[in-house]
Parts: structure tokens; sequence; C-alpha cells
């Protein structure tokens, strides 16, 4: 430890004690909310800017804090698609709101403990969808490749489509088979859909 | 005689139900075979089916050409995570309370140092006290809180500052690949493979269609090919059945047992059908039971067997651990015995030596005595020296030459 210092960076330190403190402060999950939250979401202009904030506030909502790569990717997915959607979520504060948001929900609710990247994938997954039963998305009984949005009969693609696809791509693809899921699908299946829901 | 007719036309009779009833087993054993010839057949043709679709999907596998679409690696690496804040719960007054130390220690110091440098006359003594209480003071309260608490706030700016460089590394880095253009990429990439998902989705639906449609019509042939053989077996059983339902002699019940009863009265065992019947259910509840018994010993001796196998394995490899121990032992004798052995001759060797210095000593000390003697002969003292001194003539230090 330093005993010496100039006398000049102890009046600078004295001068900045404000921004210091400010740069000090922790940001509960409440302060995203004020007016202070609102307008630094309103100052992020760029995708990087905002993802920060999202993977900020996440840090703030989640159970576990250890697993940051979770976080971020969903801070990602969020600055990303679903921000800028025309879904229920979309906007400030909706985007934060675990009620409305179901990633957010998934990560103030859920321990982070696995580092199963697609596992978590999956999980959003179908919570984004309304899905109970996530592991629909995996087992080939339940045909998980229909239980994901596709393009329109014209190419376009929806903002469902956007999202899901940033989270098949932020989560599993570091699935190491041919296929990443929910892209699964065996051939000696049943042919009916409803059969094993 | 009349008596007699009967038991013989009884006999016939139950011969005959024995022949139907033997019939009846023969056909029904032969019609299960048949339904498992048949569910065998069923079977492999499903195994058939399923090795030739599962084949048509590796196929279609290798084909698939669409990449897995990904996202840019920069835009997924995490953001470098933030410095430690200082446990502190009112940053601002550590802060100032430390800042400010720190700038009353060095003011104390410098008029300290002043007053020592202008050397006062006694007047000012007081001024020189109260400089170096202040100088003792605020050093003290500088070393003991002040220097870490302005260390704390020091140290995490500096980590801040290099955090906040990373951070921009991060975001220049983000910002080149998280484009509108590297997000369209990303989409039409997913287009693609959707599609090619899609459409080996669809081939081989079809396929699965099409060998089902042959698995069905399969089905069917083989259904066919067996039906008329069952139909047969069927109908021949049917018409065993009917000459068994319209037996009166003996009732359903003792179909099994009619060769039995019929053995009872041929060979006089029984006089009449009621004394041969009770006589056959009673030898064919000892069989059961023979059975049995013999179905115990058998299971008993299998026990037996299993454990006088085990026996001798266990006895085998106790063999094994006594020879390995055995030997271990010979092995660690052998060497004790050569470690003794050379030390013995380590210690023959030694005693050797010892007895060589010993005579070397005994040599010396003998010439060094015949060199006293032969000195103490020469010396002016000797006629007056006394028997005990001149046999210690090399601890006699009286010479005198002549």
């Amino acid at each position: 430890m330093k005993f010496f210092y100039s006398p000049m960076k102890l009046i600078e330190l004295i001068k900045n004690s404000g921004s210091i403190a400010k740069e000090l402060e922790e940001h509960g999950a409440d302060w995203y909310f004020s007016k202070e939250g609102e307008k630094t979401y309103n100052d992020a202009k760029t995708l990087a800017q905002k993802t920060m904030y999202f993977f900020d506030y996440l840090m703030a909502v989640s159970k576990s804090k250890d697993n940051r790569n979770i976080l971020y990717r969903t801070a990602y997915i969020m600055a990303n698609s679903m921000d800028s959607s025309s879904l229920e979520f979309a906007g400030y504060p909706n985007i934060l709101d675990s009620t409305k948001n179901p990633l957010v929900n998934y990560i103030k609710t859920t321990s982070l403990v696995s580092k199963e990247t697609t596992a978590h994938g999956i999980m959003m997954l179908a919570a984004l969808n309304h899905e109970d039963d996530a592991h629909k998305y995996l087992n080939t009984e339940y045909k998980p490749y229909t239980r994901i949005t596709y393009c329109e009969a014209d190419g376009s693609i929806s903002d469902k489509y956007k999202i899901e696809r940033d989270i098949i791509g932020a989560f599993c693809v570091d699935f190491s088979g041919q296929y990443m899921p929910p892209y699964m699908y065996e051939i000696v299946e049943s042919s009916n859909d409803d059969e094993n829901d | 005689m009349n008596n007699e007719m009967n038991i013989s036309e009884v006999i016939s009779e139950l011969d005959r139900i024995s022949s139907l009833y033997d019939q009846h087993q023969a056909l029904s054993t032969s019609m299960d075979n048949v339904v498992d010839e048949k569910k065998a057949e069923d079977d492999s043709f499903a195994e058939e089916i399923v090795t030739t679709l599962n084949e048509f999907r590796k196929k279609q596998d290798q084909k698939f050409s669409a990449k897995k679409p990904n996202i840019a690696p920069a835009c997924l690496a995490t953001l470098p995570e933030s410095p430690k804040k200082p446990s502190t719960l009112n940053p601002t007054k550590d802060l100032f309370i430390g800042a400010i130390s720190g700038l009353i220690m060095m003011f104390s110091v410098a008029f300290w140092l002043i007053m020592i440098i202008i050397n006062p006359d006694n007047s000012a003594l007081g001024l020189v006290f109260l400089s170096v209480l202040m100088m003792l003071g605020s050093l003290a309260f500088w070393f003991v809180k002040g220097a870490s608490k302005v260390a704390m706030f020091v140290d995490w700016q500096k980590n801040q500052k290099e955090w906040k460089e990373k951070q921009k590394e991060w975001e220049t880095e983000f910002n080149k690949s998280a484009t509108k253009e590297e997000n369209e990429r990303f989409l039409n990439e997913f287009k693609e493979y959707d599609t090619c998902f899609l459409k080996l989705v669809e081939v081989c639906s079809q396929k699965y269609a099409e060998e089902f449609k042959r698995y069905e019509a399969g089905l069917e042939a083989i259904k066919e090919k067996y039906l008329n053989k069952l139909e047969q077996i069927h109908n021949e059983l049917s018409k065993v059945s009917e000459r068994l339902d319209n037996v009166t002699l003996i009732h359903s019940d003792l179909f099994s047992n009619a060769w039995r009863i019929s053995s009872m009265l041929k060979t006089g065992r029984a006089d009449s059908l009621k004394e041969a019947i009770n006589l056959a259910l009673d030898e064919e509840r000892k069989d059961i039971e023979e059975a049995a018994r013999r179905a115990e010993a058998r299971q008993q001796e299998a026990i037996l067997e299993q454990q006088a196998r085990d026996n001798r394995m266990h006895n085998a490899a106790m063999q094994r651990a006594a020879e390995d121990e055995a030997r271990a032992t010979r092995a660690h004798n052998a060497a004790m015995e050569r470690a003794a052995e050379a030390q013995a001759k380590a210690a023959e060797a030694q005693a050797k030596e010892a007895a060589k210095q010993s005579e070397i000593a005994q040599k010396q000390a003998r010439d060094a005595e015949r060199a006293a003697s032969a000195r103490c002969a020469g010396c002016a003292n000797w006629s007056k020296c006394s028997y005990t001194a001149k046999q210690n003539a090399g601890a006699c230090g009286a010479y005198r030459p002549r």
C-alpha cells in the first residue's frame, strides 16, 4: 500500500469526490425504473450501449451473477431484436418488466448454475413461446422444429422470427451435433403431430 | 361279462379321448407356432423398413449443404468485468477523511520543518511544540487510517480507468461487427438453413410415407400368407374340439388324464371308472409333487455347485496369496541373508584391518622400546636407574648422554 501521494492528487480526489461517489453507486433493479434509469435508457443510442444497459440491469435482477456469459447473451438479444420489435415487451419500461418480457422473467427466476448455454437457450425459447415444457424443443417425438416461427410465404420475417433466431444463434450453436436444437428430426417417428402432446 | 364289456368299452373310449386330446394339444401348439412365426416375420420386415429409412436419412444428412448460422463472435464476447468497488458505506466521507488527513499531514510536516529551519528563540517554543504535536498527530492518523482510505480510491480509480479502456475496446470491436449488414447476413443464413432443413424434413417425410405404405402392404401379404395356414389348423382344431365336446364319459377337466385312467383299468389297478379316476388324479398329484421335488433338487444342486465353484475360486485365490506371501518372505530372507553376509564380510575385513593396525602399532611400540632401551643404555645415569625405570625407558625424562 502506498503512503505517499502528491498534494495535487489528494486535491483532485476531493474535487472529484462527487463523480467518484456517483460511479460507486450501486444501481438496484428499481433504479432502472426511475427517471434517471429512463434517461440512461434513452441516452443509449447504439446497440453496444443498449447491450451494456440491459446487461447491467440483468446483473441487478439476476439470482446468480456468476454466469455473466448467459446474462450478456440475453442482454444482446434484448438489445438487438426485442427492444425494437412491435411485440408487447418492446420499448421502455416493458423491455425490463418481467411480467411482459419472458427472458427477464427467466433470468429473475432461474438459478443460472449450469454453464450449458444450449440448455438455457432452449428454456428461453420455450418461455418466449409461452410453453411450459421446454423438453418439447429437444425431444424429437414432439417435432421441435415445428414449434418455432418461419418466414412468411413472401420471404418476409417477423419480429418473433428475429428474436427466436437470436436466441438460437446466441445459445444453441454451441451444440456439437449436426443440427442444433430445435432443428431436430427423426425419420422414424409418428406422423401425427398431436399424438404425443 | 357285461361289466367286463363295459370296462373294455370304457377303455376304448378313454383311449379315443386321450388320442383326441393329444391331437387338440398338437394343433394348439402348431397354431401358436404359426402365430409366433408370423410375428417374427412381421418384426423382421419392420426392422428392414426402419433400416431403409435410417440409411436414407443418413444420405440426406450428407447432402445437407447449409452451414450453421452464427452471430459474429465479437457480438457474443462478454463485457469485461468491472473492478471491485471499494467496500465503504459512505464513499464521500471516507474520501474526504483520507484526502484531507493527507493534506493536513503534509502541511504539519512542512510546518515542523520550517520551525526547525528558522530555529526560533525561546519565545516561540510554544509554536515549535505545536508543530511537533501536529506533525506527530497527523502522521499517526495518516498511517493508521488516512493512507488506506486514499489508497482504496486511488487503486479503484486506476482499475476503473483500465476497465473503461477495455470496455472501449470491446465497444469498438462490437460496433465493427454489430452492423445492419451483419445482422442481415445472419438472418439470411438462417433463412437458408431453415429452407434446407425443411426440405430435408419434407423429403424424409415423403420417403417415410412411401415406406409406410410398403410396410402396410407387406404386413398384409404376410397376414395373407399365414391366414391360410391358420385357417386350416383352426378348422382341424374345431373338428377335434367338437368331437371332444361330444364326450360324455368323463368331465372335460379329466381329458388330460384319460390315458392314465385307461392305464389304471388296463392294468387292473382299478375295477371301476370312479376308482380309476381317483387313482389317476392321485398319481397325477404325485407326479406333480415329484416334478416339483426334482426341480427343487436341481435348484439346490445348482446352488451347491455355485457355492463349490465360489469356494474353489476363493481357495485358489487364497493359495495364490499364500504363495505370493511365501515368495515375498523368501525373497526378504534371502535379502536379509545377503545383507548379513555382507555385514559379516565387512566386519571380517574391519577386524583384519584392525589386527593389521594393531600389529603395526605393536611393531612400532617394540621399535620405540628398543630405541628407548638403546638410548637408555647410552645414558650417563644408567647405573643409577632402578630396574623399573629401565623397563620404562620410553617414559624417562632424565636422559643424559655419556
